[in-house]
Order: C-alpha cells, then structure tokens, then sequence
C-alpha cells in the first residue's frame, strides 16, 4: 500500500492527510471502496497502537475489528472542520482498547477478589519516544519542559491505558499526587502548545 | 489547529478543560467516564474541545510503529461491512438498470492495485466527487472530482489497463436522458481537464457516473457501445 498513515518526515503529509478524510467523507457515503483503501491505509497503524495499549495480540484483534466497523458506521459524524481523519480515527480505537481494559480488569476483580496481577511491561520505551513530523516535534519539546514525573505519568497513561488509579498503583503513588502530576502536565502542555 | 480559545469560557474553564483533557488521555475511572460520554453526546462544545485535545496528542498515536494486522482480519471487517445495507441494494439495483440499459455488465479481471488517487492531491476547493466501482468489491476505483468553480475536474482511474485498442471512457447518466461523455481516462494516470458549464450543471447530487469500455479514443457515436465498468453516485462534499 502506497499511502502511509505513519507521518515520517519525507511525506507529504497534507495531501495524505487530506485523503483519509476524503475516505471517511465516501465512506459515509456507502463508497466500500472507500472504505478498503481506508482500511488499507489506517489499519496498521491503528493495529499497532491497539497493540502497544492492550498488550495482546488477541485483544488487539478484537479492538481493531471493533473500532473499524464503528468507524464505517459512523463516519457520517465525522467533520472536517473539527480535526484531522486519523485523529478522529485514533479516538475510536482508543475508546474502544480503554473499554475493553476496563472490563477485563472487572471481569478478573469480580470472581475472586484477588488482587490483579500486575503486567510485565513497565513502559520503558514510553520515556525515549521519537515523533516525527511538525506537530510531533512540537509535542516533544513541550513534553521535555514538564517535570520527569508528570511527563512519566502522561505517557503511561496513553500508552498503557490507565485510570488515575491504576497508574498510582502502577507507580506505588498516592493517588492525589498521580493526580496533580497528569493535571499540572497537562496544563502546562496546553500552554506551551499554544504559544 | 482548531481554535479552542472560546471552548473553556467561564469560571472553572480551565478545571474543565483539564478534564476534557484526562477524558482524552484515557485516565477517567469507569463512572466518571461514563458520565462524561453522556454530555459528550450532549454537547457539541464538548466534542470539538475533545476534538482538539485528540489533535494534540495525536503525534503519541502517530509514534508508533506500525503492525500489519492479519489478512483475515481485512477480509472479516470488509465482509461485515457489506451486508444489504439500504445504500448497497440501492448501489445493484443501479447496477442492474445499467446492465439492462447497456446490454453486459463486465467485470475486469481481479486486481490489487494501489489506489491511484489516494496519492495525488485533490483539486484545492472541492465541489463533490464520485467513487466508480465494480459490482463486485474489488480495490479498481474510479474517482471524479469537480472543484467549486465547477470549471475543472479531476479523474483517477485505479484499475488494470484498459487492454491494446480500447480506452475507459466516462458518462453522466443523467436520468431520463441520453449518457453524455466526459472523456476517456487511462488507468493509473491522474487527468485533470476542463469541464464545460452544460456538463457541470448535469452532475448534481445523486447523479450517476459510468465507466464504459470503448474502441481506443472513445466510442465515435457519441453514446455507450461497450461493456459498463463501473459506476458511482456524485456527492457534494460537505457539511
């Protein structure tokens, strides 16, 4: 597939980007050729995030699955005006990867009350990412003005999945120090991102 | 970049935007989470402010690196698609007018070609567009562009050659008339040419577009003479 939904440096994003929405709009129009050359665009990418939140192949499967029909469903809500296709794409799987965390951390509650295992995973790799393109670089920069810990707390939380409390368990946190960590950097993020 | 400055008005704006925010990052615990999806569908003011929180954090989504889902998984998601929906039964029964008004209805070999016009930019401010298709889902498309002027318009063909001697060639059907020709495309080339106010004012939305396969050229009388391809329905873009 020649269009790519990953923004390395050298592509042309405008156009690409411009496309996915141009699918989304045909797509809501009942175009399922559309729709292909829209999965065939968007799918790996959002694969590959459903994989990195849920951490089994077999639930990324799932969420994928799930969030590309709502996506077909749904695409008549989609508005241009109010952001960019693959941002309105990633809303859908993470929504969908966050519900189906949450009911499986339910689920494994409820039969035993045992406290649930914690994941192997401690997200090393969220602290040295690499983000390309404009708005990624100025993502960056502003994350590296947070403080370590909010900054820390931010991406795990996106990339893990985790409530405020599953976080403050995660990192044997008090809660409302957890808390105030993601508000603060999130605050400041705004503020360096509007500049 | 949306402009957010008018989405947090009044006091507790910004406690209200830092929890937009938290919604977005995926931190909100069960109810919480609930309980905001249900103004979420309430509140249009929400939605873009949830809107632009996703676009900032969107270069996190765009890091990382891509996985290749399974085939089966396209296959599985493509096939719960397709099924007699309103719209695709409105599709055939297009389809089968077409075969009944052209004689054959052919289907081009089976093909995965990359789609063309995904690629190639879009003329800067769009009117609408059609997406031609087989009848069976097959990645071949068609697309027609006409820009807001309604002056000029775009065609990508995305489908396996024509064959020696015989070109694809365009048609608005406009309904109770006769096809008129909009032109030959050729497969994998972009064309962009100018479209006469007579032709621009046939295609509305709603009207169908049909791909015919014609002697190189185009067909000399003026209407249809071969097998029809494909076929799509104009859109407005929009809204």
């Amino acid at each position: 597939m020649i269009l790519r939904f990953h923004s390395g440096e050298s592509d042309p994003l405008p156009e690409l980007v411009s496309e996915l929405e141009f699918l989304i709009e045909a797509s809501a129009a009942g175009n399922r050729a559309a729709f292909s050359a829209l999965y065939d665009a968007a799918a790996p990418q959002l694969f590959g995030l459903a994989l990195r939140i849920l951490k089994r192949r077999d639930w990324a499967e799932d969420v994928l699955q799930e969030a590309l029909i709502s996506a077909w469903r749904n695409a008549g809500e989609y508005r241009r005006e109010l952001g960019s296709g693959k941002a309105w794409l990633t809303v859908i799987l993470r929504n969908r990867a966050l519900d189906r965390l949450r009911r499986e951390a339910t689920a494994r509650l409820e039969p035993s009350g045992d406290a649930v295992p914690e994941v192997e995973d401690p997200s090393p790799s969220a602290l040295d990412l690499t983000i390309s393109g404009e708005a990624g670089r100025r993502l960056m920069a502003c994350l590296e003005q947070l403080e370590e810990v909010q900054k820390r707390a931010i991406l795990m939380a996106y990339f893990d999945g985790l409530t405020h409390e599953e976080l403050a368990a995660r990192i044997a946190t008090p809660l409302g120090t957890v808390k105030s960590w993601i508000r603060r950097g999130l605050q400041r993020l705004k503020g360096c991102l509007e500049i | 970049m949306t402009d957010t400055s008018n989405m947090t008005p009044g006091p507790g704006g910004e406690d209200r935007d830092i929890r937009i925010a938290e919604y977005v990052l995926g931190t909100l615990a069960g109810d919480e989470r609930i309980a905001f999806e249900a103004e979420l569908a309430r509140d249009e003011n929400l939605r873009r402010a949830v809107a632009a929180w996703s676009e900032r954090l969107q270069p996190l989504a765009d890091s990382v690196a891509p996985v290749a889902p399974p085939l089966a998984l396209r296959d599985a998601v493509l096939a719960r698609i397709g099924g007699g929906t309103e719209r695709e039964e409105q599709h055939f029964s297009i389809v089968r007018w077409l075969a009944w008004t052209f004689g054959a209805s052919a289907v081009a070999a089976a093909i995965a070609v990359a789609a063309v016009f995904l690629f190639t930019p879009q003329p800067t401010a769009l009117s609408g567009y059609a997406m031609l298709h087989e009848p069976t889902a097959s990645a071949s498309v068609v697309v027609f562009q006409i820009n807001k002027q309604r002056q000029k318009m775009v065609l990508l063909a995305s489908a396996p050659s024509a064959g020696t001697g015989q070109d694809y060639e365009l048609w608005i059907l406009p309904s109770g008339k006769t096809p008129v020709s909009l032109g030959v495309l050729k497969a994998g080339e972009r064309i962009e040419r100018p479209i006469d106010d007579m032709r621009a004012a046939l295609v509305q939305p709603g009207t169908t577009l049909a791909v015919s396969l014609e002697p190189a050229g185009g067909s000399v009388s003026g209407a249809p003479t071969g097998p029809v391809l494909f076929t799509g329905t104009f859109h407005m873009v929009g809204n």
